[in-house]
């Protein structure tokens, strides 16, 4: 279980994360989405152990990260910017990642590579950038982590790839209990992919939920009445936004789906359906809800 | 065996679970027999496990599932009958809709031609397959 | 806990990581080493071949000076370490190879010393590689290749890499791009001994009774890649031999290096991953980084400014302010353009103007501290009865050299502790220190000559100084030090075992061994004056005096050492060991005779082709049994020039007629020698009285 408890990180005076506390459980994908600056990237690197929190506590299975060989070998990084020795190939890489990674799986190294159909011999130079995250991936896949960190890296990769690696990742959990986390700019790259999401702003955590609560935490509502109504007729239900155009009212509701139907047939309406929400549509409500607005965090 | 609509807004979990009570109900999938592991099914679905695990816990929850430790996950011996009783509520439904469609001057044959044609196709649809028990 | 601090595994992706540029190197110093030995052997070879084996010039080009082994080493131990650590721990100044490092699970630590293990083990094979082959060269060419330079090589240049790798290392864990890295590297190797060495330098200037090596440390002989390059550029002089063979110089090394590479780990431990592709961690240190990088030259400005004793007058003032001024403009134009570049940001230039006052400050503290340490010196002045003993350490004149002699070594543990000599030590430094106060020189009235003492005090003080003591006051220390048998005893011992012996003019080892077995057998004939007088005849410059009476036709230069102090000595062949001195003349004319006839017939007034003649006179009045009459002056020299030719070439004339007659050197007799393309030929000709007087009117009309 990785576990961060008000950790605060620092660039000169630029305050990057602000006493940040998140629980990540073994086994979860874990999706971190926020704007660019929001401090996903520095999350990472404070949980990989690459910076050291100015305070707060970071620790995996309740051992420090930070120097820790012993936990540090469990996990690997594919960070944003992808970091390859000088004209090497992958072949070359994957050697350094033997040496650098005692649980390194030559094997596996090999399949993936033939799987994503992609020559270990010719210098990375010449890899689109798409193959690029693909490399990376495939060798941070083989080293069998417990725990892997993407940073930002499906949001280069295409949509078979994507899947390819989705799949591995969950071969990962199933056999492992391998942990993964995401991050994105992207909730539909997160959506598909996580079962645990959070939104990142300013260096703080502001809603972190279970991705397949929050699609059914919240529904909306079409609804309309052949007499006059107004809010004040829903309010046994918990009504988050309320807009009525004529005699025709979209309500964003919390709660139990079933529940909230029959109680609205009760009222006789002459319209009544249920539309499913967006993942985003939720983030903007729930957002709104804080006091957010949403649309100024996510590009 | 399954077909999951990422796009559609419904969540997944509950696709998985509506899917599965579809499948017991229609025979595909017979008491006793094994489901797929959340492995195979993740895989094969590109789901994330862990709402796969969510949807097998539910239907565990409801004992339409059990497992074996160290096998699997098996279909309940009254699975069928377990479903079943949940969409007691549908009818209901059905008395509503009739209703309303009465008063709307909806001819009754109309409602009782509908139900014979859903009743055919759910027979059709339905599948006879062997008790794995009497496999021999 | 091993794992803690090193991984093989690390080390091994270190090794591979540093092939290319490993084996490029590699290449190049095994190359590097094999040719030179290579056109050694050809040289050689050649020689045997063209002018025979026992040849002048086979002679000279069968012997293989340590410096000659392994040039191409001396770029490399620079080069290569610089090349690798950048190449290695390039990843610390990019935010991308930063951050994966520092993700692996193995420690900062553990990264840092597995790779540097990975460079030293480069290194090792690039110095080894290159000795190796060109002794194996040498070895089996026949050529006089001392193996004991083997181990020597080894050690003094893998000591130089691996500290100029320390220092790399250090820059580099303190600095986040390359421009800094390769700055502060160039500042930590050399900056501590750059103001060292200038503030030696200036104190020595302003006041000589300032011993210049007090302290070994401070030599930079001991910091091995320093001095090379001081040496190379600043015209130090110290020998060869001395560069590659001091094993305190390799001691020294190697410790500095460790401590450099110890902290460069604990740097590299609380290096912050963020620092990749900045010029400092932080403000701060990027203000003591700038100011660092300016002090080289503005140090200069104190160090010119307290440079001699005469900084009171106004003429110093004027002839030094406008250099003072160009290197002020100077330094703030670095101090302004390092922040530009490193930051590339002109608004932080602008900023960083009021921090010139550090650099100010501590130009300013450096001078008045300089000034101070100097003038305490002159507060140095014990009378007799504070003095508890006095030790006499031979004084060479060229200070920056650790020229000792064996002499001296021995000196050196000999206590002086009666009152005559502590008398006149404490008189001299008093005198000294009072010229030194009223400006007033330190050699006057002729001569003065040199003491390097010293002083311990009954307080347990200890200071040495070097006294200037003019011809009285020589003679009573002298006399004083003589009364000492322990005393005569270490300017009058032989060294024992010699590492190497050289004569003037001889090249071949086994006639140089005869030779110096019949000094030493000889030696052991003589009375103690005269021993003395053979230990004061090397000093006779030194001493001031040209009265000698003897003249040395050659001397023998011994080397060796005791313990890890190295020595020099030179002993002279005079006529009181006629055996050594005859066998020196018969070897050297066998050597070569027929070279200087030749010579002789062909010079003919071509003064031009030959680099320089000489004749020399030696009709030693006393010594000679029949000296010729009339000839007032007991010696003379002469020398090739315009002038000279025409009376030359009738010298030469005169000598060709009595060329193969035998020389008695207890007669008047004549040395000739050549200075051709660079190599020396010598040759002693018997004179009768005749010949002798129309030398000595040649020489006369020349002199007209």
């Amino acid at each position: 279980m990785i576990k961060t408890e008000k950790a605060t990180k620092k660039f000169g005076s630029f305050t990057a994360l602000n006493e940040l506390s998140c629980t990540i459980p073994d086994g979860c994908i874990y999706g971190l989405v926020g704007s660019n600056g929001a401090g996903k990237s520095t999350f990472l690197r404070l949980v990989t152990g690459i910076y050291k929190p100015e305070s707060g506590k970071i620790t995996i299975d309740d051992k420090p990260v930070y120097e820790n060989p012993e936990v540090k070998k469990r996990f690997v990084f594919v960070p944003d910017e992808l970091y390859f020795l000088p004209q090497a190939s992958m072949q070359r890489m994957a050697r350094l990642y033997e040496h650098t990674y005692a649980s390194f799986n030559i094997e596996r190294f090999q399949n993936l590579t033939k799987t994503f159909g992609l020559d270990p011999k010719v210098n990375l130079n010449g890899f689109s950038k798409g193959m690029k995250r693909q490399a990376a991936t495939i060798l941070a896949l083989s080293t069998m982590p417990d725990y892997i960190f993407f940073d930002e890296t499906f949001d280069g990769l295409d949509p078979v790839m994507r899947n390819l690696v989705k799949n591995v990742i969950y071969s990962d959990v199933c056999e492992r209990k391998a942990t993964a986390v995401i991050t994105s700019h992207s909730l539909r790259e997160l959506e598909d992919t996580c079962d645990q999401l959070a939104l990142l702003h300013k260096g703080g955590i502001i809603f972190e939920s279970d991705i397949e609560n929050l699609k059914t935490s919240l529904f909306k509502v079409q609804v309309a009445f052949d007499k006059e109504y107004d809010k004040e007729l829903f309010k046994g239900i918990d009504v988050m936004n309320f807009v009525k155009k004529g005699s025709v009212a979209n309500l964003i509701v919390r709660g139990n789906r079933e529940k909230t139907i029959t109680l609205l047939q009760q009222m006789n309406p002459i319209v009544l359906d249920v539309l499913p929400l967006t993942l985003e549509e939720v983030f903007i409500y729930e957002m709104d809800a804080l006091g957010y607005a949403f649309k100024d965090m996510i590009i | 065996m399954f077909n999951i609509d990422k796009l559609s807004g419904r969540p997944v979990y509950e696709q998985i679970i509506e899917q599965m009570q579809y499948l017991i109900l229609v025979g595909g999938i017979v008491p006793d027999e094994q489901i797929p592991s959340v492995r195979s099914l993740s895989l094969d679905l590109s789901v994330n496990p862990n709402t796969i695990q969510k949807a097998y816990n539910e239907l565990e929850f409801n004992k339409i599932t059990y497992s074996v430790p160290g096998v699997g996950r098996f279909v309940a011996k009254d699975a069928k009958q377990k479903i079943g009783a949940s969409y007691d509520k549908k009818v209901d439904v059905i008395y509503d809709a009739s209703y309303w469609l009465a008063l709307a001057g909806v001819e009754q044959t109309v409602i009782t031609d509908t139900v014979s044609k859903a009743f055919t196709n759910a027979k059709r649809h339905m599948v006879e397959r062997m008790k794995p028990n009497d496999k021999n | 806990m091993k794992k803690k601090f090193f991984d093989k595994s690390l080390m091994v992706e270190g090794l591979s990581q540093l092939k290319l540029p490993g084996f490029i190197f590699l290449i190049i110093s095994v190359l590097g080493s094999a040719l030179p030995a290579i056109f050694g052997w050809i040289n050689y070879h050649s020689a045997c071949v063209r002018e025979g084996f026992g040849s002048l010039a086979a002679q000279e080009a069968k012997i293989v000076y340590i410096s000659g082994v392994t040039p191409i080493l001396l770029p490399i131990i620079y080069l290569a370490p610089f090349v690798f650590c950048l190449t290695l721990f390039s990843f610390l100044n990019k935010r991308k190879g930063s951050d994966f490092y520092h993700s692996l699970s193995a420690t900062r630590v553990n990264i840092f010393l597995s790779f540097t293990v990975s460079t030293f083990i480069w290194i090792a094979i690039i110095v080894l590689s290159s000795v190796l082959t060109a002794s194996f060269i040498y070895a089996i060419s026949g050529m006089t290749f001392n193996p004991v330079f083997i181990p020597y090589l080894i050690f003094t240049f893998f000591a130089a890499a691996i500290l100029v790798t320390a220092c790399m290392l250090f820059a580099m864990s303190i600095t986040g791009t390359t421009l800094t890295n390769i700055i502060m590297f160039g500042m930590i190797l050399f900056l501590p001994r750059f103001i060292t060495t200038l503030s030696v330098q200036n104190m020595v200037n302003s006041y000589p009774i300032i011993s210049p090596d007090a302290g070994g440390i401070i030599n930079v002989q001991n910091n091995i890649p320093v001095s090379f390059i001081f040496r190379n550029f600043l015209g130090y002089q110290f020998s060869n031999i001395q560069l590659y063979t001091s094993i305190s110089a390799i001691i020294y090394t190697l410790i500095l290096a460790i401590i450099y590479i110890a902290i460069a780990c604990l740097l590299f431990n609380h290096r912050k991953s963020e620092l990749a592709g900045s010029g400092a961690p932080s403000r701060v240190l990027q203000h003591i980084f700038r100011c660092i990088v300016t002090l080289p030259l503005a140090l200069l400005i104190p160090l010119l400014i307290t440079n001699s004793n005469y900084n009171n007058s106004s003429s110093f003032w004027r002839s030094n302010m406008p250099t003072i001024i160009t290197i002020a403009i100077i330094s703030i134009f670095i101090y302004f353009l390092y922040e530009l570049l490193t930051t590339k940001s002109a608004k932080n230039m602008i900023r960083s103007a009021p921090v010139l006052i550090v650099v100010v400050a501590i130009c300013a503290v450096f001078g008045l501290s300089l000034n101070y340490a100097k003038n305490s010196v002159l507060n140095f002045s014990p009378s007799s009865s504070e003095i508890e003993s006095i030790s006499v350490v031979q004084y060479d004149y060229n200070y920056s050299s650790r020229n000792i002699n064996y002499s001296g070594l021995l000196q050196k543990d000999v206590q002086f502790n009666d009152d005559t000599t502590k008398n006149s030590v404490s008189k001299i430094l008093s005198d000294n220190v009072s010229r030194l106060k009223s400006g007033t020189s330190l050699y006057n009235s002729g001569r003065a000559t040199n003491y390097k003492v010293g002083i311990k005090l009954k307080n347990g003080k200890y200071a040495e100084r070097i006294l200037y003591a003019d011809d009285n006051q020589s003679s009573d220390i002298q006399n004083s030090m003589k009364a000492s048998s322990k005393y005569l005893n270490a300017i009058t011992q032989l060294p024992p075992e010699e590492n190497n012996v050289n004569v003037s003019y001889l090249s071949d080892q086994v006639s140089i061994k005869k030779l110096w077995d019949t000094f030493k057998s000889e030696y052991t004939t003589l009375s103690e004056n005269d021993k003395e007088s053979i230990y004061s005849y090397t000093y006779r410059y030194y001493n001031g005096s040209d009265n000698y009476k003897e003249i040395s036709i050659a001397s023998f230069t011994v080397n060796g050492n005791i313990g890890i102090d190295n020595y020099t000595q030179e002993y002279p062949i005079t006529l009181k060991m006629p055996k050594t001195a005859a066998m020196y003349a018969e070897m050297l004319n066998a050597k070569n005779k027929s070279a200087v006839k030749a010579l002789m017939t062909a010079y003919n007034g071509k003064g031009n082709s030959y680099s320089s003649v000489g004749i020399t006179l030696y009709n030693d009045t006393e010594l000679s049994e029949k000296p010729v009459p009339d000839i007032e002056l007991a010696n003379f020299n002469m020398y090739d020039s315009n002038n000279s030719h025409d009376n030359i070439t009738r010298c030469f004339n005169i000598l060709l007629s009595q060329f193969d007659d035998q020389v008695d050197l207890t007669k008047p007799y004549v040395a000739v020698y050549f200075n051709v393309n660079e190599k020396s030929y010598s040759y002693y000709q018997a004179l009768s009285n005749d010949n002798a007087k129309a030398i000595y009117d040649l020489n006369l009309k020349r002199n007209m």
